[in-house]
């Protein structure tokens, strides 16, 4: 990309779209911000209006005008532009604000598209800048071929500063050649039915149970009367008894499975996922289409995971990790749901150099894990064998045994499972009881580590260790003291003796 | 090199915490806590029927704690400590939980020298370490003389300055 060809170079507006976009925004954060008002607003309007109702009807709907004016003065209030070194975005309505973001200081740059965007034509451009969160920097509305423009220009600006770093020579011929990429993996919408099925339905009916009573409690407020008993008195069938509460649960967990199904599908429709030398890409969503793409020496650590039902297929969710603004923000994640053992080890492989060759060696964990976490399992047996015992109520019994058989079988094969792999280059962990979580990262990222040992680790000389990256951390438990501690040693020496660029 | 060669983190001469920190932690703990009971007590005075049986074992199990904990405090702080390294910062804590957390200076974004309304009474400092990502390998050494903390900091963002020239 030549810097004649962009035309981003002067402070420029954003595509037209954006008033849209702004307006939809500020209708959406109204609507939720103030549905339950807008619900009473709706069902009370045969009522008689006193006087302060009117005045407070007529703030707010001035407040919302206003509102809305605000929004349409921000778009020609918005300007942006490169410079040799930075972006530089000027905003504001009432305080105008500068914000310049060196290249160095970007992470990365994704091209977003939701509903809207799509049908406007347009994109929107979040600009991730790492370890300063709440300052990253959306531009809402851009065509598409100038949003690519501006993500290739910035990239190659930012590669070329680390090449220049490297002592490089930044006009070598082969940075030239085009990028090839080439497609690693398509789900196809059968792959994306089958991913579905797998998923976790019974998180996706705990956000159900959530959702609904948040939303009772919400009405509830906003007509200052017990929804719930009012509907129970209305229709008496509605009486939660024992055959009401399993078909209800069975409902639950229909309307879960086809929620997670759809989900899926059009989450991850049509996803694609690229490989070029440089780094991966990808593209998938059915509504809001989503590209991410990251750069190979930029990840963090990779960690894939399967569970009984995706075992049967063969088939492992895989999440790669990057530096990212904030705490764990998963959108900014690649995360593709259904890899095939073998990919698996492709991206692996082509993105940490030399670890198929890595010689690993296993460490167990200490069986006083067991030991020390069963107490907790024993705790609720004590409380409702007392409950029982003192309420003469033997079905108290059942969860008395259940607490320490079941979570004393769980614990049990979590330590018997647990493996740590230990290779001069790499380390991964292996976890998980009936599905397996394994976690894969390069030494030399860890940017901070810390050994925990409470009182009963320390009489058995045995300490935990968390390791942590810009892009998310590990934990291995009950580790040998000694072991863990020239774990510690080695991976300060193997970060602290060489000054790769990890980020 | 073998493994047996590396400088290892089990013979560290830590750093105490300035004496007048177990001071400062302490007050504010009380201050804290005595404000929530205070409001605990306000309110049960204030609402009707709530039996006096409740609201004083309820205040005097909160007192106890309060207790526990200042023991406890106080017993810990002589484990707290830091230590600046050749090329890292460590910080340990904890009586019962122990942790000992170490951040490569290579790995270091920023660092900040804070200081909260307790600790300008005794002319204490906390110096605050990132590092890129989360917020959960940062790093907070409380306790710090004011001259103490800036001198760590200087001596951070130089290292920090020279690794990136490197």
């Amino acid at each position: 990309m030549k810097r004649s060809e962009l035309n981003f170079l002067e402070p420029r507006r954003q595509a037209q779209a954006a008033i849209a976009i702004f307006i939809y925004k500020f209708v959406v954060r109204i609507l939720r911000a103030a549905w339950p008002i807008l619900l009473v607003f709706l069902f009370r309007s045969n009522k008689e209006q006193s006087n302060t109702e009117l005045l407070m009807n007529a703030t707010v709907v001035i407040g919302g005008l206003f509102s809305l004016g605000v929004s349409v003065v921000a778009y020609f209030r918005y300007f942006f532009h490169l410079e040799a070194d930075q972006l530089v975005i000027q905003k504001g309505v009432f305080n105008r604000s500068l914000t310049k973001l060196p290249f160095e200081r970007i992470q990365n740059l994704y091209i977003e598209q939701n509903v809207l965007h799509r049908l406007l034509g347009v994109v929107s451009l979040r600009v991730d800048s790492a370890g300063s969160s709440g300052h990253e920097v959306t531009i809402d509305a851009l065509e598409r071929k100038d949003a690519e423009a501006m993500r290739a220009y910035v990239l190659e600006q930012k590669r070329e500063e680390a090449q220049e770093r490297a002592g490089l020579d930044p006009e070598a011929p082969e940075r030239n050649a085009p990028v090839a990429q080439s497609l690693v993996l398509r789900l196809s919408f059968e792959d994306l039915l089958r991913i579905g099925v797998t998923q976790n339905h019974l998180a996706t009916a705990g956000v159900i149970v959530g959702t609904v009573f948040g939303f009772l409690f919400t009405v509830a407020g906003a007509f200052e009367q017990d929804l719930v008993k009012t509907l129970i008195e209305r229709w008496p069938m509605l009486q939660p008894g024992f055959w009401g509460f399993l078909i209800l649960a069975a409902i639950l967990f229909v309307v879960a499975f086809f929620l997670t199904l759809v989900r899926t599908v059009t989450q991850h429709y049509d996803l694609q996922f690229f490989e070029s030398r440089e780094g991966f890409q990808l593209k998938a969503g059915l509504f809001n289409r989503r590209e991410a793409s990251m750069q190979k020496r930029k990840i963090q650590l990779i960690r894939w995971t399967d569970n009984p039902l995706r075992r049967l297929l063969g088939l492992f969710r895989v999440s790669i990790h990057q530096a990212i603004s904030g705490s764990e923000r998963a959108a900014e994640q690649i995360s593709i749901p259904g890899c095939k053992s073998v990919q698996v080890d492709d991206v692996v492989h082509s993105s940490f150099a030399g670890s198929a060759e890595a010689a690993f060696r296993g460490h167990s964990i200490s069986k006083a894990y067991f030991i020390w976490y069963i107490r907790f399992m024993l705790l609720p047996a004590v409380i409702f064998g007392a409950l029982g015992y003192f309420l003469q109520e033997p079905r108290f019994a059942l969860p008395a045994i259940g607490f320490p058989v079941l979570g004393g079988l769980y614990l049990w094969a979590y330590q018997q499972r647990f493996r740590l792999w230990l290779s001069p280059e790499y380390l991964k962990t292996s976890e998980g009881v009936l599905g397996r979580t394994i976690t894969l990262l390069p030494v030399y990222k860890v940017q901070s580590i810390r050994i925990r040992q409470s009182f009963f680790q320390r009489r058995r000389d045995l300490a935990s260790v968390e390791l942590y990256t810009a892009g998310g951390s590990v934990r291995v438990p009950f580790l040998p003291l000694g072991l863990a501690r020239a774990l510690q040693d080695y991976v300060l020496y193997r970060v602290e003796s060489r000054g790769e660029d990890w980020m | 090199m073998s493994l047996e060669e590396l400088p290892s983190v089990a013979e560290v001469e830590w750093q105490g915490l300035d004496k007048a920190y177990l001071r400062v932690d302490l007050i504010g703990l009380w201050l804290f806590r005595l404000g929530v009971l205070g409001v605990f007590l306000a309110y049960t005075f204030f609402a009707e029927g709530f039996p006096p049986v409740v609201r004083w074992s309820i205040a005097g199990l909160w007192v106890f704690l309060l207790l526990m904990t200042t023991v406890l405090r106080y017993l810990g702080f002589r484990i707290k400590g830091y230590a600046v390294r050749q090329h890292d910062l460590m910080y340990r804590r904890g009586l019962l939980f122990r942790s000992v957390t170490v951040v490569p200076f290579t790995r270091i974004q920023h660092s900040e020298v804070e200081q909260g309304v307790i600790e300008r009474q005794f002319g204490l400092s906390s110096l605050s370490v990132f590092t890129a990502g989360g917020s959960q390998s940062d790093l907070v050494i409380p306790g710090l003389k004011r001259e103490d903390a800036e001198r760590i900091r200087n001596f951070l963002s130089q290292k920090v300055a020279a690794d990136e020239e490197e």
